[in-house]
């Protein structure tokens, strides 16, 4: 008889402060706008993302799987008396008393199911102590595989996994356009254990690879493109570029297709100095994140061709880049934080990320600051994030860097305009360069990013006086210009639309100043996973290795650093 | 009813600390007397949730010291039920 098993996030409200969450907590589920990049004004970007990892699991165990995605706790409730075999609750740290009440409730409600626990809040505590029959540590196919008593080896797929990405007006203003993006994972960890990596710790500072070459991979995205007519993608790899046989072999699969496939990465320095970036555009890279860190980074992730001529490069073929900069670091004073936005803006990256020093648990940084006596005593866990204020900078004093990085988000913005401005003259530009190439590929992929560019042209044509200063409504006046020289003028489509942004920016000011900052509510998901897809004739087995074992591993956070009250 | 919502946080200690129930102190120092730690603490706070199908405000949490402290809160959470 099949087994059941209930997959679920941590359950919501996550927008409204109170006992589980902290003002702002909304930052949960938005990555564009709160949790992974922020930008002041209405042109910033949105996504509301799937977690990812429990889709990836339920398509691969042999069980009948429900995913539940940030349900309400009266939904969670009603979902554990459907007679679950197991359940499974992902995590985070800054969620963890949201967690022991799911507990609580599933001993409760369904006394005879097991209940796991994942995902990244599982690197806190000793989790043990908690009411639960398996705390997954690794990577969670072969765990849950373990778990179920199902063989590690059998084939792995990779689900369809979809998600949008909008303005962040596009909440409030559903007609506003939107693109539909695949989530690919192509492994987790990575080996450069840059002292402050939690991901890095977590994994043991190895790399951990789910699809086992560059065709599976190149395999994968076509089957997107089958199954959900998706051909853009995200792929989760924290350095996609470290490891060269997998990229050619992955480029040469893309080289072998006619169609014209688009991927966003996260890269260092160190490996994009590995590749010629046109071979790189012509696999199908359209966006890179890329650590900056600080102007004199100190992570080996750093060496390689100099931080501005690998932006530069990238820019030149229309490749949109986020820059992430970390606020804090040893060497950082107050008269020289203003150096590395100004540093951080000089590169142009599309969308930008400043966080705060944060020293995870299980890292070296942590292990470091712990024995320098520069960890701050009781952490409230609700406020463990890329601005948690936890580190101890003889510089700073308390909550001054997190004040200091929101003031970074606004010197960018003023000094480079926002972020999809910037998107939009990154693919003008790299259109220009690529339609001139001798390579039929790659002036394709000009063609595509020039439509790209003139797709993006309304929501500036009516906007101008929603820019935050002067000089830049004269640099997107000035790209406008450039555009309708090079590509043409607007079309009677695109000029509608640029009405339709004009009349929606108005009515965002208007409702703002009756309601103030928008606040971002998460709806529940649910998804079904009940025909064994990893066992389906003809679905490409991606394994690269059978699934790793669970790690045990000791935890370095005291339990005295739990802190229930807001 | 008081006595009633004593007995189960007195049920639900004990089980928590492995203890006898009349053996449960609900006048002595949690942390001190029993070695109550944080995680322990969320624990049977959140066990005392699910069970009352209560929800007990962060702010009266915060101060507890005794099991009275926590049947205080949980009357209150009743009460505004």
């Amino acid at each position: 008889m099949s087994q059941r098993v209930l997959f679920t996030t941590i359950f919501r409200p996550f927008e409204v402060p109170g006992k589980y969450n902290l003002p702002g907590d909304e930052k949960f589920l938005d990555y564009f706008s709160n949790r992974l990049t922020r930008e002041p004004g209405f042109y910033s970007l949105h996504d509301d993302h799937p977690t990812v990892a429990p889709h990836l699991i339920a398509a691969n165990v042999d069980a009948d799987v429900t995913v539940l995605e940030t349900p309400t706790i009266e939904e969670f409730k009603a979902e554990l008396g459907k007679g679950y075999d197991v359940v499974c609750i992902t995590f985070l740290t800054l969620h963890f008393t949201k967690l022991v009440h799911m507990i609580a409730w599933a001993r409760k409600l369904a006394p005879d199911t097991k209940v796991v626990i994942g995902g990244f809040g599982t690197a806190l505590f000793d989790l043990d102590r908690l009411d639960v029959d398996g705390v997954c540590q690794a990577e969670g196919i072969g765990y849950m595989r373990d778990f179920l008593g199902q063989a590690a080896a059998e084939p792995v797929i990779h689900p369809i996994i979809t998600f949008d990405i909008k303005m962040r007006i596009g909440v409030q203003h559903p007609e506003l356009p939107r693109k539909k993006v695949g989530v690919i994972v192509n492994g987790f960890g990575c080996p450069h254990a840059c002292e402050f990596c939690s991901t890095s710790a977590y994994f043991g500072k190895k790399h951990v690879p789910l699809i086992r070459s560059g065709a599976d991979l190149h395999g994968t995205m076509a089957r997107y493109d089958a199954e959900a007519g998706v051909r853009d993608f995200v792929i989760y790899e924290e350095d996609f570029y470290l490891y060269k046989r997998h990229i050619n072999d992955f480029i040469a699969a893309a080289r072998g297709d006619s169609t014209l496939y688009s991927y966003a990465c996260y890269a260092t320095i160190k490996s994009l100095s590995l590749f010629d970036i046109e071979d790189l555009v012509d696999s199908g890279l359209s966006h890179v994140w890329i650590g900056v860190e600080a102007v004199d980074s100190p992570f080996n992730k750093s060496v390689g061709k100099p931080i501005r001529e690998v932006f530069e490069a990238l820019q030149r073929y229309g490749v949109t880049t986020t820059g992430s900069i970390i606020a804090g670091l040893d060497h950082h004073k107050k008269d020289n934080l203003e150096a590395e936005f100004a540093h951080l803006a000089s590169l142009f990256p599309s969308t930008v990320q400043i966080s705060n020093l944060i020293a995870g648990p299980g890292t070296p940084l942590r292990a470091r600051l712990g024995s320098e006596g520069r960890l701050a005593g009781e952490p409230n866990l609700l406020d463990s994030h890329l601005y948690s204020d936890q580190v101890i900078h003889p510089e700073f004093g308390k909550g001054e860097l997190r004040e200091l990085i929101f003031k970074g988000y606004d010197y960018v913005y003023d000094a480079i305009g926002p972020a999809l401005y910037r998107i939009m003259k990154t693919w003008y530009g790299g259109s220009k360069t690529l339609r001139a190439s001798p390579r039929e590929r790659l002036r394709a992929r000009g063609e595509h990013l020039a439509r790209r560019a003139s797709a993006l042209r309304p929501v500036f044509l009516r906007t101008a006086e929603y820019l935050p200063n002067d000089a830049i409504r004269a640099n997107v006046a000035a790209c406008l210009a450039e555009m309708e020289a090079d590509i043409g003028a607007p079309s009677e489509a695109e000029l509608a639309m640029a009405d339709l942004f004009r009349a929606k920016f108005d009515a965002e000011k208007e409702r703002l100043a009756k309601e103030g900052a928008h606040v971002y509510s998460a709806g529940t998901r649910v998804a079904t996973y009940t025909d064994r897809p990893f066992r389906a004739a003809g679905v490409p087995n991606i394994a690269a290795r059978a699934p790793q074992k669970p790690r045990r591993a000791g935890f370095d956070v005291s339990l005295a650093r739990l802190h229930r009250s807001t | 009813m008081s006595q009633d919502v004593a007995l189960v946080i007195q049920s639900l200690f004990a089980k928590l600390q492995k203890l006898p129930v009349d053996s449960v102190d609900m006048t002595a120092d949690l942390f001190e007397a029993y070695g109550l730690d944080s995680l322990r603490a969320v624990k049977l706070l959140s066990s005392l949730e699910v069970e009352l199908d209560i929800e007990l405000p962060s702010e009266d949490t915060a101060k507890i010291r005794t099991l009275n402290d926590v049947l205080a809160c949980a009357q209150r959470a009743l009460g505004a039920r």
